[in-house]
């Protein structure tokens, strides 16, 4: 009896629940693009009617509650997750540009995501990304979590450096691109002038210079330039990205210190443990689950990032992450079909990146 | 000494951190202010005669009124719609496990989904149904990061309210719905109100759906108006400034208010 439950219980979560969505949502956009339905007064209806359905379910369900309630995100999920990925995978198998968009759409397989794999430009744009994954959140997480250590006491106007804190987080990207733009400017940017007070050479920010340090490493400093992008337009970006960022790492990962249990340090100190010790055995295990977390959001909001870019460097060829070329070439350069299949391998990126954190998450809690 | 010396050392260092921080902020403010000639040239001037020139500039010569209608009216219908729905689902997510871990993943991953791969179906989409250029767009694009935060945030504040409470409703005679919102929903107005703040934040500050889904005068933001200002051949700083500080005051007017509840609306109320 216990078994069977289970079963159909399995049966309506796992398959039939997710087939009949994506059946029903596949048959609606067909019928709608075939006979151009959705244009105005279909959506109208089906949205009244859905809303009219819920209302009345609402009040009469008292037991199912719980799937009344689920019902309108279910519905929206839906149209702004599933219905795009179906359209995504439909239009990468395709050859659609602006010129064929309106007549028929002609079939070629797999042949964009090979046209992806063979060239050479796609590449580099991949190491740029994941170069900017690694340095940016690495470089916020030192820093952040140095920040944190520093605050994690009592302290005078505390609240006051809280607040201050948290405003380069939630201003607008663009914004702050912009305002670094200026401040990196050569001509009238501060930290030009403030160089020049102090007589030092001026730094091209926001060009292609190499990074000195770097280019001067004899055999392989010109290989790391050219393939690296170890220039100053890099690092310019990169210091963008951690004065904006950071703030986030900060405040969770100090709110990750403050819960930490006092009796671990004390008995630590009996044994005479030093600073490094009781961070490296009890900060740092203690913390991990934070850690992992915070990585993991930063890394997924750094793979999203666009307006900083766009800000300091316009449509520049060679600070293109992959978000840019899905930019360039799908919507500027109007080749649907080129864009949505670098869509699907950059969702399967992000897929990957996210289940090697959450199976780390997932795996912790288990243990305990 | 020793350690009253260190710790002196300690403050002015968290000071310069500080200072590092808010100065850029700091900087636009006061550069928005100054004359178009200031702005470009060499000398650095605390002190000055400031202009609201760029201010009037903005509002006469471009259409600002009318984007900043657009922005504030998409940001309020994205933020109403997921937040409507979105407790609701955390309600039932948090009460009864709905779905299971499936649905939750289902939700997490939707957070995680980066908007350059949804604007191109969104775009074909909304092409062939005609409806690119308008607030409708905008407010549907922004619901794709708006509701899997709202629903995975919401579900840690209702985990918060007590059973009993609710119990004691129901033994009473009360029916579920208006157990839900007459004892839980109260409880869990801060949760809410944070919700609500940190969702119109994120669709003030969106740009990148805007720039491609809407670029009609009638639907731009404001994002994306202050992208405008930088051009192939030159940028006009004085009016992108003042643009800037127009956008960035409700910014951080409103984050002033929710910094109680931040660090915890950011987290994944989920994973935790």
């Amino acid at each position: 009896m216990r078994n069977k439950k289970f079963y159909s219980k399995f049966l309506v979560l796992k398959i039939i629940f997710p087939a009949i969505s994506i059946i029903i949502s596949s048959i609606l956009l067909f019928l709608s693009f075939k006979f151009q339905w959705l244009g105005g007064k279909f959506i109208a209806i089906v949205i009244i009617g859905v809303a009219v359905f819920w209302i009345i379910s609402l009040i009469w369900a008292e037991r199912k509650i719980k799937y009344v309630f689920i019902i309108p995100t279910t519905v929206i999920l839906i149209i702004i997750t599933i219905i795009p990925f179906i359209y995504l995978i439909n239009l990468s198998i395709h050859n659609v540009t602006a010129l064929n968009f309106n007549k028929e759409w002609i079939f070629v397989g797999l042949r964009n995501y090979l046209d992806i794999f063979k060239s050479t430009e796609v590449g580099s744009h991949l190491i740029l990304t994941l170069e900017f994954l690694i340095f940016a959140v690495g470089l916020e997480f030192i820093i952040g979590m140095g920040v944190a250590l520093l605050l994690n006491r009592e302290l005078k106007g505390k609240r006051i450096i809280f607040a201050l804190f948290l405003i380069p987080m939630m201003s607008t990207p663009i914004v702050v691109g912009m305002m670094w733009k200026y401040i990196f400017a050569m001509n009238s940017g501060i930290i030009s002038r403030i160089l020049e007070i102090m007589k030092l050479p001026i730094i091209p920010w926001l060009t292609h210079t190499p990074l000195p340090f770097v280019d001067n490493i004899p055999i392989v400093g010109h290989w790391l330039v050219k393939y690296l992008n170890l220039n100053y337009g890099f690092l310019s970006l990169i210091i963008t990205d951690v004065w904006q960022w950071t703030p986030f790492m900060f405040l969770i990962l100090l709110a990750g210190l403050s819960s930490i249990p006092l009796e671990p340090y004390e008995a630590a100190e009996v044994d005479g443990a030093n600073y490094w010790q009781k961070f490296i055995y009890i900060t740092l295990p203690q913390m991990k689950n934070i850690i992992l977390i915070v990585v993991l959001l930063r890394i997924m909001d750094a793979i999203k990032v666009f307006d900083t870019i766009w800000a300091l460097f316009g449509n520049s060829i060679l600070m293109r992450t992959l978000n840019m070329y899905i930019f360039n070439e799908g919507i500027s350069k109007h080749g649907f079909s080129v864009g949505a299949s670098m869509s699907v391998l950059v969702l399967i990126l992000v897929s990957v990146i996210s289940t090697i954190f959450i199976r780390a998450i997932y795996s912790k809690g288990k243990e305990k | 000494m020793r350690k009253k010396f260190f710790k002196v050392f300690l403050n002015i260092f968290i000071v310069l951190i500080v200072i590092v921080w808010v100065f850029p902020i700091f900087w636009i403010f006061i550069n928005s202010f100054r004359s178009s000639q200031a702005i470009i040239s060499k000398e650095i001037t605390l002190f000055f005669k400031p202009t609201f020139e760029h201010y009037i500039l903005v509002f006469t010569k471009h259409p600002f009124s009318r984007y900043l209608i657009n922005s504030t009216v998409v940001a309020i219908f994205a933020t109403v719609i997921s937040v409507l729905a979105g407790s609701l689902a955390a309600y039932s997510l948090a009460r009864f496990n709905t779905g299971g871990r499936n649905y939750a993943l289902w939700i997490i991953s939707s957070r995680m989904l980066p908007p350059a791969v949804l604007v191109i179906p969104f775009y074909i989409m909304f092409r062939m149904l005609g409806i690119l250029n308008t607030w409708y767009v905008l407010i549907i694009a922004y619901t794709t990061f708006n509701l899997s935060f709202v629903v995975l945030v919401m579900k840690g504040f209702f985990e918060e309210v007590p059973v009993e409470l609710e119990e004691a409703a129901l033994i009473d005679g009360a029916s579920r719905i208006s157990t839900f919102f007459k004892i839980t929903v109260p409880l869990a107005r801060p949760g809410i109100i944070a919700c609500s703040i940190f969702c119109l934040v994120f669709s003030w500050n969106e740009f990148l759906f805007a720039l491609i889904l809407s670029v009609s005068k009638n639907s731009k933001t404001l994002p994306v108006a202050a992208g405008d200002f930088i051009t192939a051949y030159a940028i006009n700083w004085g009016p992108l400034f003042a643009c800037g500080v127009i956008i960035l005051i409700p910014v951080i007017v409103f984050t002033l208010i929710v910094q109680k509840y931040i660090a915890r609306g950011l987290t994944l109320g989920a994973l935790k």
